[in-house]
């Protein structure tokens, strides 16, 4: 049976505040959000509910903010424990000692997310000082307490040129996954973003890198994350249209709306966190009837996509449509980073 | 279109688990797979890499 992932931010509060936060985007908070436990139990029953009917198993992602700063997590984490429900946590590494990392390994957390947006300047200057430092530092503790670690960098005009060497720095750490999406512009900064071709040069460098590490035998896998991949891939002969026969069947690409979904510390469903995307509450609404809805099919016209709907990728990459909400203020317009002439 | 073009919604699934684009993998072993799981998350809900 498949997964359904649930990406489910219990708290608004943070030690960091990276330049490209979507939650300090919206302004200065005088208190954070956090979800009441009381709310976390109808969450964890709504989400089985959901994963009964739809025939999937649930699969958490707690995040924030850094998870681990909610006054309840540990509440939360035994709550998961009890019900035998697996859990990663997109978090920070700042409160990740030997002792927590047992704890948590204790409660089930399989895996620990972990950010690095450039090398040591960069990422400082996107997160804050000492933040590279640390997040390598947390590395050991989580993997001697048998949490699988994933290094993820998001990819913007302001470190695009150093994301082949942080390939280099997850290997040399021990990362179990590396990988990297890109940066959800708005409008106003759209001057953040990379070129097409700016971008497709470093998946280049940085398929290389991945191909020359998974022929020495490096422990590190390389999630080819970014549905930018399926494109590249197309062009270097590596993935073949043949093996999919059905025209009207969706086989990849973005998977808002497929097999995600994500929970705010109010409860808000979204069908994708990188843009605004609600579709209801999960305090209020039964997920599955969300999930099957109209409000969620508004995110699954495949036929919509402007520049998509004319390429024979179009069943199985279609970018980013939070990357193209993002910079055209509409989800179905082109992916800006998109090289592919149709 | 919509949800019932969505093969991973019917077929039989063999591994392929998802994340929101957060997630730097999917769920799934051995070695993880982009979904499922958010954009936010480098790899999906499973075990193993």
């Amino acid at each position: 049976m498949e997964y359904f992932a649930f990406q489910w931010h219990i708290t608004e509060a943070c030690d960091q505040r990276c330049k490209h936060c979507y939650i300090y985007a919206l302004g200065s908070h005088a208190k954070f959000r956090e979800m009441a436990v009381e709310d976390m139990v109808k969450v964890i029953g709504n989400c089985r509910t959901f994963c009964k009917k739809a025939g999937r198993m649930p699969y958490f992602y707690l995040t924030g903010g850094d998870p681990i700063l909610h006054p309840q997590f540990w509440t939360l984490a035994k709550l998961l424990r009890e019900r035998d429900l697996p859990f990663a946590i997109l978090g920070n590494p700042f409160h990740l000692s030997d002792e927590v990392c047992e704890r948590l390994a204790a409660c089930g957390c399989r895996k620990y997310q972990l950010s690095l947006d450039g090398l040591r300047d960069t990422h400082d200057r996107i997160r804050r000082p000492g933040s590279y430092d640390e997040t390598l530092a947390a590395i050991p503790p989580l993997k001697r307490a048998g949490i699988s670690v994933a290094v993820m960098a998001t990819v913007s005009k302001w470190n695009v040129a150093e994301i082949p060497s942080l390939v280099d720095v997850a290997v040399e750490h021990e990362a179990d996954v590396f990988a990297f999406a890109r940066y959800c512009p708005s409008r106003a900064d759209r001057d953040t973003t990379c070129s097409p071709q700016e971008y497709r040069d470093m998946m280049e460098q940085c398929w290389e890198k991945f191909q020359k590490y998974e022929a020495e035998g490096c422990k590190t896998s390389f999630n080819l994350k970014d549905h930018l991949w399926t494109l590249f891939q197309y062009e270097e002969g590596l993935f073949d249209l043949r093996d999919y026969p059905e025209d009207d069947m969706i086989y990849g690409g973005c998977n808002c709306g497929n097999c995600h979904m994500t929970i705010l510390s109010d409860g808000a469903v979204y069908a994708c966190r990188r843009m605004e995307s609600r579709v209801g509450n999960v305090l209020a609404d039964d997920l599955y009837d969300l999930f099957t809805g109209e409000a969620y099919e508004a995110y699954r016209r495949y036929d919509k996509f402007e520049k998509c709907v004319k390429c024979e990728l179009r069943r199985f990459c279609r970018g980013c449509p939070a990357v193209a909400a993002g910079y055209h203020g509409d989800m179905y317009a082109a992916d800006p980073q998109c090289w592919k002439e149709v | 279109m919509g949800l019932k073009n969505l093969f991973a919604w019917y077929a039989d699934a063999e591994t392929k688990a998802a994340t929101a684009c957060g997630t730097a993998c999917g769920a799934g072993d051995p070695k993880p797979d982009p979904k499922p799981s958010a954009c936010g998350s480098a790899c999906g809900a499973g075990d193993g890499k």
